[in-house]
C-alpha cells in the first residue's frame, strides 16, 4: 500500500510530497526522497531519516518504522 | 459662506438617532464588526485626507487623463519590446495578481460604506470603492493591448479564475481580507496593515523600479494606483485607534495576523520583482533593503503611534526577510511550468549582488542555484524539463503557499494531527493563525490534499493542463530558454 508522505532534504528550499510503500526499507525510501530533490540538491552522502526528531534504522520497513500518512520524514547528512 | 472644512464636517456627518428601529437593528454586529459599539463611541471619527465628492471627482479625472496620456505615448506593444525581458516577467506577475484582488476590495469597502459605524468612515470608504474599480479597470485596459502579442497576458484577467496554486494562494487570502472580513477587521487588514504598512510604500518603491527599467506604462499605473492608497489607506488608524481603546488584545491580535499574512503575499509578489526579476544593474535596493526602510521602520512607527506591541514573531519575521522569498523563488524557478510567466535564472552578477546584499543568508541558498546552473548546463539550451521538478510539493494549510520557511538547513514546516486530520503548516505564525479560528480555515483544502483526493490529478502535466489552466503556450519557461551568454562561465562559489 502506497503511503503519502511529507519529506524534507537537507539542503533543498522545500517540503516534498512523496509516495513510500510500506514494504521497501527507509533507506530506498531517502533514496527515493533524494531522487525527487535531485533538480536543486545535489547529494554526495548517504542520507538519515529522522521522523518526528527520532532516527530511523535505515533497514528497517516503512510500515514497522511506524511511519504513518503524511507523516514528515527529514533526510540529514552527517 | 461656510469654509470649506466647516462646510465638510456638514456634509459627511449626517447620522441622526434612530427612532423607528434600534441602532443595532441598523447595523448588526454580525456583519458591522466586534466590538460592537453605540455611534456615540464613534461620532469623533476623521481622517486627515478630507476629501469632498467634488475634489475627489475633479482630482481622478485628472489622475485618468495622466493615464490614458502616458498609454498613448509609451503604451503600446512597440514600447513594451524596449522593456527588459525580465522585467516583462516582473510585469506579468503583478499584472495577474492585482486587477481581480483589488475588485475583490471593492466589495469590502462598499460594506464599509454601508455598515461602517460614522457617516464619514462611510464616505471615505465609497471613495476607496470607486478607487478599487478603477485599479481593477487600469491594469486590465493596459495589458489588453498586450494579450494578442503575448498570450501570458491573458493571465491578467484569467489568473483569479484558475486553479493555478498560485492563484488558489490568492483567492485564500483576499477572500478573507477583502470580501469576508467586517467592516472593522477590514479597516485593520486591509486599510491598517496592507495599505499603509506595504501597498502604499510598496508602490512607491516598485514605481521607481518601473522608472529604472524603463517601463514608463507600468511607473504611471502603479504612481496613479499609490496616490488613491495613500487616500483611504486613512480608513484604518482611526478605526484601529478605537479598538485599542476598548478592546487593545483583539487590536493586537489582529495586526498580527494580518501582518503575516501580507507579509507572504508580498514576499513573493514584490520579492521576485525586486531581487530576481529586474535588471540586476538598475536595482536601486534589495527587497530586504526596501522592507527594512519603506515597511519594517515606517510600521513600527504606526504601531508605536495607536499604542500596540510589535507582533509576536517579529524576530523571526526579521530573519526571514532575508531567506523566505528566496526559498519560494528557488522552488519556483524549479516548478516555472506551474506558473504563467517565465522565470530568469540568476547568473554570475546576479549571484554575487545577492551575496552582496544578503552576506549571512545567501551563501546558504547559493548551492542550490549552482546545482541548478550546472544542470542547466549540462542540458543545452531550450531543455526545460533537466532543471525542472517533476515530484508534488507541500503548501500551507495556511496561506497556501509552498513550504519554503526557513532555511536549506533548517525547513520550518509543522505536521500537525487535529479532529482525525493532518495539517501542515510552513511557519509558527502560520499554525498560530489557523489555530486561533479554525473553523474559518477547516474547510478549505490545499493542493496536496485535492491531488490525494482524487480531485486534482498527480500526474505534472496533467495538473498543469487540467486543473491550473495552464498550456504549453503559456506556461512559464526559463526566460533565456538556457541561452545565458555567461553559462559556459562559474558563478560565484564554483570551482574556488
Amino acid at each position: 500500500m502506497a503511503v503519502p508522505l511529507y519529506g524534507w532534504v537537507q539542503g533543498d528550499s522545500v517540503v516534498v510530497v512523496v509516495l513510500a510503500r510500506e514494504d521497501q526499507t527507509v533507506r530506498e525510501l531517502v533514496e527515493g526522497l533524494c531522487q525527487a530533490v535531485s533538480v536543486r540538491v545535489s547529494v554526495a552522502a548517504q542520507g538519515v531519516a529522522l521522523l518526528r526528531g527520532k532516527r530511523l534504522d535505515p533497514d528497517t520497513s516503512v510500515r514497522a518504522a511506524g511511519i504513518e500518512p503524511l507523516d514528515r520524514i527529514d533526510v540529514l547528512f552527517e | 459662506m461656510l469654509k470649506r472644512d466647516d462646510w465638510l464636517d456638514l456634509a459627511r456627518k449626517l447620522d441622526w438617532e434612530f427612532s423607528y428601529v434600534g441602532e443595532r437593528e441598523v447595523f448588526p454586529e454580525e456583519i458591522s464588526g466586534s466590538p460592537w459599539l453605540s455611534h456615540s463611541e464613534w461620532e469623533s471619527w476623521d481622517e486627515p485626507y478630507r476629501t469632498t465628492y467634488g475634489e475627489y471627482v475633479a482630482t481622478q479625472h485628472a489622475k485618468e487623463a495622466s493615464v490614458e496620456a502616458v498609454r498613448d505615448a509609451v503604451g503600446g506593444f512597440e514600447d513594451y519590446k524596449k522593456i527588459p525581458p525580465v522585467w516583462r516577467s516582473a510585469l506579468k506577475l503583478h499584472a495577474a495578481t492585482l486587477p481581480l484582488a483589488e475588485f475583490a476590495a471593492v466589495v469590502g469597502n462598499l460594506r464599509a460604506a454601508r455598515f461602517g459605524r460614522d457617516s464619514a468612515w462611510r464616505s471615505t470608504a465609497l471613495f476607496g470603492a470607486l478607487d478599487e474599480l478603477r485599479h481593477t479597470q487600469i491594469p486590465l485596459r493596459l495589458m489588453h493591448e498586450l494579450v494578442r502579442h503575448d498570450p501570458q497576458f491573458d493571465w491578467t484577467h484569467r489568473f483569479f479564475h484558475t486553479n493555478d496554486w498560485v492563484a488558489i494562494a490568492g483567492r485564500h487570502l483576499v477572500d478573507e481580507l477583502l470580501i469576508g472580513s467586517d467592516p472593522i477587521e477590514f479597516a485593520i487588514a486591509t486599510n491598517f496593515v496592507f495599505e499603509t504598512g506595504f501597498t502604499n510604500l510598496q508602490f512607491v518603491g516598485l514605481s521607481s523600479m518601473a522608472r529604472a527599467a524603463g517601463d514608463r506604462m507600468f511607473e504611471k499605473m502603479v504612481q496613479s494606483i499609490q496616490t488613491d492608497e495613500a487616500r483611504h489607506s486613512q480608513i484604518g488608524e482611526p478605526v484601529l485607534a478605537a479598538l485599542v481603546a476598548r478592546d487593545p488584545e483583539r487590536a493586537q491580535y489582529l495586526v498580527d495576523k494580518w501582518f503575516w499574512r501580507s507579509w507572504h503575499f508580498f514576499a513573493i509578489v514584490t520579492g521576485f520583482a525586486m531581487d530576481y526579476l529586474s535588471p540586476v544593474t538598475e536595482r536601486p535596493a534589495s527587497f530586504r533593503e526596501f522592507m527594512q526602510e519603506w515597511i519594517v521602520e515606517q510600521f513600527d512607527r504606526s504601531l508605536k503611534r495607536v499604542g500596540l506591541e510589535r507582533p509576536w514573531y517579529w524576530p523571526s519575521f526579521i530573519d526571514s526577510l532575508g531567506t523566505y522569498h528566496h526559498m519560494v523563488y528557488a522552488t519556483a524557478y524549479t516548478y516555472r511550468a506551474t506558473v504563467w510567466f517565465d522565470m530568469a535564472l540568476p547568473g554570475p552578477a546576479e549571484r554575487e549582488w545577492l551575496l552582496q546584499k544578503y552576506p549571512e543568508t545567501w551563501p546558504q541558498i547559493d548551492p542550490i542555484w549552482s546545482h541548478v546552473t550546472e544542470r542547466c548546463r549540462r542540458a543545452g539550451p531550450d531543455v526545460e524539463w533537466y532543471t525542472h521538478g517533476v515530484t508534488p510539493v507541500g503548501f500551507c494549510d495556511l496561506c497556501q503557499i509552498v513550504l519554503c520557511a526557513g532555511t536549506p538547513q533548517k525547513n520550518e514546516a509543522q505536521v500537525v494531527k487535529r479532529d482525525g486530520k493532518v495539517l501542515a503548516f510552513c511557519s509558527e505564525p502560520c499554525r498560530w493563525i489557523y489555530e486561533r479560528e479554525p473553523e474559518r480555515y477547516a474547510g478549505h483544502r490545499d493542493v496536496v490534499k485535492r491531488i490525494l483526493s482524487g480531485e486534482a490529478p498527480a500526474n505534472l502535466i496533467a495538473l498543469l493542463r487540467e486543473y491550473f489552466g495552464l498550456t504549453e503556450e503559456v506556461w512559464g519557461k526559463d526566460l533565456m530558454r538556457g541561452r545565458y551568454p555567461w553559462l559556459g562561465s562559474q558563478g560565484p562559489g564554483e570551482g574556488a
